[in-house]
């Protein structure tokens, strides 16, 4: 791959989409009855708050909570972005025990590494405690992290710790047992998009209620991620999001296959000609039909970085 | 064609099913617990508090159990019981405590469940029954052989009195309000057992942990006359705070609390884990394994985690709504009630778990160092004056790393401040005077 193809990290603008497309989805919730703006959104925001910015911005959310387990509390300070964030440092484990159970929330618990049972008693843990209407996403490290420039002898026995590693730690949730099959990158999202499905089904099924699954995107800004998104809810939850114009919108998915979402990079002239011409661009300048068919799918949200002197 | 015919199958219990199979998957030692729970079945109701209220109601002072006492004296020739926990009525004697299995599946107050405990106790251990017991103005007597009784045939499940009087003659044998219990001719296997010094370690070790909260509210509890002592652990309480969680569930009342054992306290498997209670009654103790979510939403129990202690304390009027098994020495894994609580158990858990597992440097860094002097400054409190209120586990460490400060005091001659005061240009005062030498030596020294 050449230079120009990838992406800087700081940007991700994958991620940006990602979080658009989420604000999307929770406004039709609003408008479907679901009050987002008096929910209290918990999320792990790290010194930079992009969503805890967004979410206050676009879904007009007030009650907040960062949670950060870095040992960097007067940098959350510092950089607290309005004076209502509340700050828990520490574990997302120590804030689950403390959570009003009567009030609806929106928590993203957006992990940067691989599923683990930690995670998985996490998840299990908002699902004891959170109150119906309430939405739990979660985003997690998929990435199968094969190092194509290694021997095969060497790629073989990391694949085999892997899967040992994997079959101990989830295989529990896993019909039929971890394979190696699974460790590949279109299958490993899949596959942890499965296993958190069955924890949440198995936590709240105790509850008599169900995880509403609404988003499964997957993105790959440098390492792949997968995020799974949905509202706890029993019957009546089910009845008021079917009734609404929800799975109208394209990017809502309640499979176990998750949509890929895909910023090909491409110029700010490139853009411009793709948004204004429905045909293929092939004839004025090369790009992939892949490309063009990604850029088309979520150019809406497609974010534009331009620097600025502040 | 009709194939049906009058001539009936035999469906009917047998003697030899209760006293000789029902008996075989009962120790000697839940045996005589069963006993017990019999007797010990309807103080809290007597004492007018609920299992559950000890919980930081009382500061740890009152002693709502201390009216009563159960003595139990066990021989290789003989078992005897003695009570004043409130004695059996003439009625229910007659109607109820004889019958094998209850009259109805309504549940009850206490510690009866099944309606088996007491027979099956009987007919595993002896062969001569005296029961005798009085409450209120009534006494009774019934006495009776096993053996006696079996060869009368499936036919005659019938018991008889003895005796049976009012208070103005009960013989002084039988307490007042109370039950006196002696069982003799005791079975051979049995015999061997109560004779061995190992079983009545290991009885004082089940009464100790199985009523450790009836003795902590007061009951006075003997075997072979010395006095039982409650093994509840104490918890460290201030600047640390357990968590506790009450949870409703059906008609059963759930009160959970979890934290860590003192520091200063000798570090013991048998202290940690988790401590489940029915009614006041211990069902599981110290357990470390699947069971209570050890390798499941919490980490396999590792040493590192010695100091942890959770106790959940399930309460209900409904004494079969309650998560035991019939020999009330386990939780029934899949109810519901269990399940739920066992949900909640975790969630309160994890962030006792994640301290402790902060205790250890090799899993980060030098933060540690806060958690482990927080530890050692806890002081212990005892289950019964913990707070009431619902609350996580509290672990204060940034709190106390902004407030931690000590007091300076000292004397010096009045001619030398008086000249600092000078030098310093100001009308400052004594303790403005300390602070800024202080920080004058404390910036040239230590800090630039």
């Amino acid at each position: 791959m050449s230079s120009y193809e990838k992406f800087n990290y700081l940007v991700r603008p994958a991620k940006q989409i990602e979080r658009k497309l989420l604000i999307e989805g929770l406004h039709q919730l609003s408008a479907s009855g679901f009050p987002i703006r008096r929910y209290r959104y918990v999320g792990f925001g790290s010194p930079f708050y992009a969503d805890f910015v967004l979410f206050h911005k676009y879904l007009y959310i007030e009650d907040m909570l960062c949670v950060e387990g870095s040992d960097i509390r007067r940098r959350m300070k510092f950089n607290r972005p309005f004076p209502k964030v509340a700050l828990h440092m520490g574990k997302a484990s120590g804030v689950i025990p403390k959570l009003d159970r009567e009030k609806r929330h929106i928590v993203w618990v957006d992990y940067d590494y691989q599923l683990t049972p930690d995670m998985l008693s996490d998840l299990a843990g908002f699902a004891v405690t959170l109150c119906p209407d309430s939405v739990l996403i979660v985003t997690v490290d998929a990435d199968p992290r094969v190092f194509d420039d290694l021997p095969e002898d060497i790629v073989n026995q990391i694949r085999d710790f892997r899967l040992k590693k994997l079959t101990e730690e989830i295989g529990r949730w896993v019909d039929g047992g971890v394979k190696k099959s699974h460790l590949t990158r279109p299958a490993l999202p899949t596959l942890y998009a499965s296993v958190i499905r069955s924890r949440l089904h198995d936590a709240l099924s105790i509850r008599k209620l169900e995880f509403l699954q609404l988003f499964n995107f997957s993105y790959a800004d440098g390492r792949q991620m997968l995020s799974i998104g949905g509202m706890i809810g029993g019957a009546e939850q089910k009845r008021r999001l079917q009734a609404s114009d929800i799975y109208q919108l394209k990017f809502i998915n309640d499979t176990e296959k998750p949509i890929v979402i895909s910023a090909p990079p491409l110029t700010q002239r490139e853009r411009l000609w793709l948004d204004q011409n429905a045909k293929s661009p092939l004839k004025e300048f090369e790009i992939k039909a892949e490309d063009v068919s990604n850029y088309r799918r979520f150019y809406r949200y497609y974010p534009s970085y331009f620097e600025a002197l502040l | 064609m009709d194939n049906t015919s009058e001539e009936k199958v035999d469906g009917r219990p047998t003697k030899a099913f209760f006293v000789d199979m029902l008996t075989r998957d009962i120790s000697v030692t839940a045996s005589i617990l069963d006993l017990c729970d019999n007797a010990l079945g309807r103080t809290f109701e007597l004492a007018d508090i609920d299992a559950s209220y000890f919980l930081g109601a009382m500061n740890g002072k009152q002693k709502p159990l201390k009216p009563f006492y159960l003595h139990l004296k066990v021989t290789p020739s003989a078992i005897s019981m003695e009570d004043n926990c409130g004695g059996i009525s003439i009625d229910h004697a007659r109607e109820d405590i004889f019958r094998l299995g209850k009259t109805d599946d309504s549940g009850e107050t206490g510690l009866s469940v099944y309606g088996i405990g007491m027979k099956r106790a009987f007919f595993k251990l002896a062969d001569h029954v005296s029961l005798r017991s009085s409450h209120k103005n009534e006494w009774f007597d019934i006495t009776f052989d096993v053996s006696k009784w079996r060869n009368k045939g499936d036919d005659d499940w019938s018991l008889k009195f003895t005796h049976t009087g009012t208070a103005k003659d009960r013989p002084d044998a039988i307490p007042k309000n109370g039950t006196l219990i002696e069982l003799k001719t005791i079975r051979p296997g049995v015999r061997d057992i109560l004779g061995q010094k190992s079983f009545r370690n290991d009885l004082r070790d089940r009464l100790q942990s199985a009523y450790s909260l009836f003795v902590k509210l007061g009951l006075d509890l003997r075997l072979d006359g010395v006095r039982i002592e409650s093994t509840t652990p104490d918890l460290a309480d201030e600047p640390l705070k357990p968590a506790r969680k009450t949870l409703k569930l059906d008609d059963v009342r759930a009160v959970l609390v979890a934290g860590l054992t003192p520091k200063a306290t000798l570090a013991n498997a048998s202290n940690s884990g988790w401590f489940v209670y029915c009614n006041g009654r211990l069902v599981l103790d110290a357990d470390k394994g699947r069971t209570t979510g050890w390798g499941d939403d919490l980490p396999q129990w590792h040493s590192k985690f010695l100091h942890f202690a959770g106790f959940v304390f399930f309460t209900s009027n409904n004494s079969l709504a309650l998560p035991w098994t019939t020999t009330k020495q386990g939780v029934v894994e899949d109810s519901e009630v269990f399940i739920r609580a066992k949900q909640e158990m975790q969630v309160q858990a994890r962030p006792v778990i994640d301290f402790l597992s902060r205790q250890y440097p090799s899993d980060v860094g030098d933060e540690s160092v806060q958690e482990r002097i927080l530890f050692e400054k806890a002081r212990p409190v005892s289950l019964t004056s913990l707070s009431k209120t619902d609350r996580a586990f509290v672990a204060p460490l940034p709190k106390m790393k902004a407030k931690a400060q000590t007091k300076i005091q000292y004397f010096r001659p009045t001619a030398q401040v008086e000249r600092v005061r000078e030098k310093l240009g100001k009308k400052l005062s004594l303790y403005e005077i300390g602070g800024r030498t202080f920080d004058y030596f404390y910036r040239a020294e230590i800090d630039e």
